[in-house]
């Protein structure tokens, strides 16, 4: 049996050269588990934002078709449409808050799962910091004479500046730290490899200054530093980006449900014509979540509809249209229906209707309009679908009857009969193109149903407006 | 599949790329992980946290450099950070020991398992350097910087461990001989 003497680490460096080994299989299972979980607490938003919208748009629907209902009686006051309201508004307000609810739960899952790896890890910088710190407590004397030492001592000059190079790395992660530590071994390897580590390390103390003084500073307190700042600086670039203004514009076509004219209730049994106006606006969104925004904002709609078949006559005795009656332009002037004309045997012929002139009568509207929208992301990407609920308030500005015919314009002056605020319940869909981070291209077909326009007997008129409204807005 | 095209696949966050890049570089960073481990459940507990943080950090990747470095101090480091976690501070008698540079060996075939065995068996700090120093070529200088320690801590660390593995060796040696 012979002795030898062998030198450890040889022994050791010999037989672990090359050293693999295989890990038992459920190990990818396991990791596979843990991969496709994080993948799915980001995918779980998703559906539920399916369904959150999909409620949204379902509420509105019946808060559309409520107001429809209510609004059947032929003689509903202000104050009677508003009670009734009431009650379908506060349902949709607690569902709305339940919907809030469900969000919240569903982000804090999202933070708590986020947050849980994170304090993992600070967790782990946090013990580790403590266990250094009060190494470094004992460490600090010899570790202080180390460095007088070496700083006296002019040829080990050479070996501070390495070690501060190192310092610098330190802060930007570890990994990096390690890669560069592997490089500078090959570099001193070279014989200018010292020489080029100098260079190195000069150049990087004179862009970081401030590094040389947390030399003595443990290596976790750093990363720790840089993490928060890390952190600091994604709170604050994601809370200046939750704003966006954005101008708009939007062809508006203005109509009735069920025809008729708003001026008087004889036209009930009249067709109505939309008319194609505009609609000018500025509004701003917040965000509220990365998939829910709230907005408001301002514009100007014109809106305008004619009333068909329908002749004028010029009388003094007449008693004029129920909402215009009061009017000068309008006093001596006496509308009706086509068919009642026709009908009148002997004063008419088939083909002509003279004396009476046939026209159409023209009622122009215009509304400053303040929506309040909550706008729910179904598809956040480059490309976005968004479903867009709210209601507007509308103040009137201005409006206008008015008859048109072969034989001109007649202004019949104001109506008397609209509110000067009305509301609408607003539903739309919002396609929108991020052309950049802080700009997107976006349009929004949106439907606006108007809810108490007019008082009084309407004869069944029932107005909404549909517009297509496009912008581009600018996130800040 | 050629290895930039799973790294790519990875980026993207493709299931079967990762899977692939896992079968490929499994056994070697089990191998870092063993080392640096206590034990065979520990080094698998290291090995799944470090292909986490690969997984997440792959676009950090550039081509710059070998992959199988990156890989390799990724698991490297998940390992360190663990211990370093672990580790109660603990009072080193920093005087210096004598060194035990050499061992006798009575026979010419010392298996791999009990190497494995006796390095995992050494005190946590022990064990990160000398892995570092024997079998992963660091300096101390390094190694203070890896571990937050003076150097001089680092040499006494590695003599302790050195002294430690030669003891061991030895009275398995021993072991052998009053078997035979």
């Amino acid at each position: 049996m012979k002795e030898n003497k062998k030198n450890i680490d040889r022994l050791f460096q010999e037989k672990f050269r090359d050293f693999e080994a295989s890990p038992s299989e459920k190990n990818w299972d396991q990791i596979r588990e843990k991969l496709i979980e994080k993948k799915d607490s980001r995918k779980r938003l998703f559906p539920i934002w399916f369904k959150i919208a999909g409620i949204a748009a379902v509420l509105l629907v019946l808060f559309m078709v409520g107001s429809f209902w209510f609004n059947t009686d032929q003689n509903p006051t202000v104050v009677s449409q508003e009670e009734v309201e009431t009650p379908e508004q506060t349902q949709k307000s607690i569902s709305r808050s339940q919907s809030d609810k469900d969000k919240i739960d569903q982000t804090n899952f999202e933070s708590e799962h986020i947050t849980d790896d994170d304090t993992e890890m600070t967790g782990q910088n946090l013990v580790s910091s403590e266990n250094n710190e009060a190494k470094s407590e004992s460490k600090q004397f010899t570790q202080k004479e180390d460095k007088s030492k070496r700083a006296s001592d002019l040829a080990k000059a050479e070996t501070t500046t390495q070690y501060e190079i190192e310092n610098n790395n330190q802060e930007t992660s570890l990994i990096d730290f390690l890669s560069v530590l592997e490089e500078e071994k090959r570099l001193n390897r070279n014989v200018g490899g010292i020489m080029q580590t100098e260079k190195l390390a000069e150049a990087s103390i004179t862009e970081n200054p401030e590094l040389i003084e947390s030399e003595g500073k443990s290596l976790f307190d750093e990363i720790e530093k840089q993490e928060t700042l890390d952190k600091d600086e994604q709170n604050t670039s994601t809370l200046s980006n939750r704003f966006a203004i954005r101008p708009n514009v939007a062809p508006i076509y203005y109509n009735s449900m069920k025809g008729g004219s708003a001026v008087d209730p004889s036209f009930a049994g009249n067709k109505s014509e939309g008319e194609v106006t505009m609609s000018y606006g500025i509004d701003v969104s917040y965000a509220v979540s990365k998939r829910v925004k709230v907005r408001t904002g301002v514009s100007k709609v014109n809106m305008s509809y004619n009333t068909p078949d329908i002749a004028y006559i010029a009388s003094s005795g007449s008693q004029g249209l129920k909402s215009v009656r009061n009017n000068p332009e309008a006093r001596n002037i006496s509308v009706v229906t086509k068919n009642a004309i026709l009908k009148r045997p002997g004063e008419v012929s088939n083909n002509s209707a003279a004396p009476y002139t046939f026209g159409k009568l023209n009622q122009q509207l215009e509304y400053i309009e303040v929506p309040v929208e909550v706008e729910l992301a179904v598809l956040d990407k480059r490309f976005g679908i968004n479903v867009i609920g709210g209601a507007s308030t509308l103040f009137l500005k201005d409006d206008l009857v008015r008859l048109n015919s072969e034989m001109g314009t007649t202004n019949l002056g104001r109506a008397n009969n609209l509110n000067s605020v009305s509301f609408t319940t607003n539903i739309g869909v919002g396609l929108e193109y991020n052309i950049t981070e802080t700009f997107n291209l976006n349009i929004e077909p949106t439907f606006k149903y108007q809810i108490n326009g007019f008082s009084g007997d309407n004869g069944g008129f029932k107005p909404y407006f549909f517009g297509v409204y496009s912008g581009v807005s600018m996130r800040f | 599949m050629g290895v930039k095209k799973i790294i790519k696949g990875c980026k993207k966050g493709d299931l079967k790329a990762q899977e692939e890049l896992y079968r490929l570089f499994a056994p070697k960073l089990f191998g870092v992980s063993l080392k640096y481990s206590r034990n065979y459940h520990e080094a698998e507990d290291n090995l799944q946290e470090a292909f986490l943080v690969i997984f997440e950090k792959i676009h950090q990747y550039k081509n710059k450099g070998s992959f199988e470095g990156w890989l390799k101090r990724i698991t490297m480091n998940t390992a360190l950070q663990t211990y370093r976690k672990q580790s109660v501070f603990r009072i080193v008698d920093e005087e210096s020991i004598k060194e035990a540079q050499e061992v006798t060996l009575r026979e010419e075939e010392v298996s791999l398992d009990f190497l494995l065995k006796i390095i995992q068996e050494l005190p946590d700090r022990y064990r990160m350097v000398f892995n570092l120093y024997v079998l992963d070529g660091y300096s101390h200088k390094e190694i203070a910087d890896f571990l937050n320690i003076s150097e001089g801590t680092s040499k006494s660390n590695l003599a302790r461990a050195r002294q430690n593995l030669k003891r061991k060796l030895e009275e398995s040696q021993t072991l052998i001989r009053f078997v035979k």
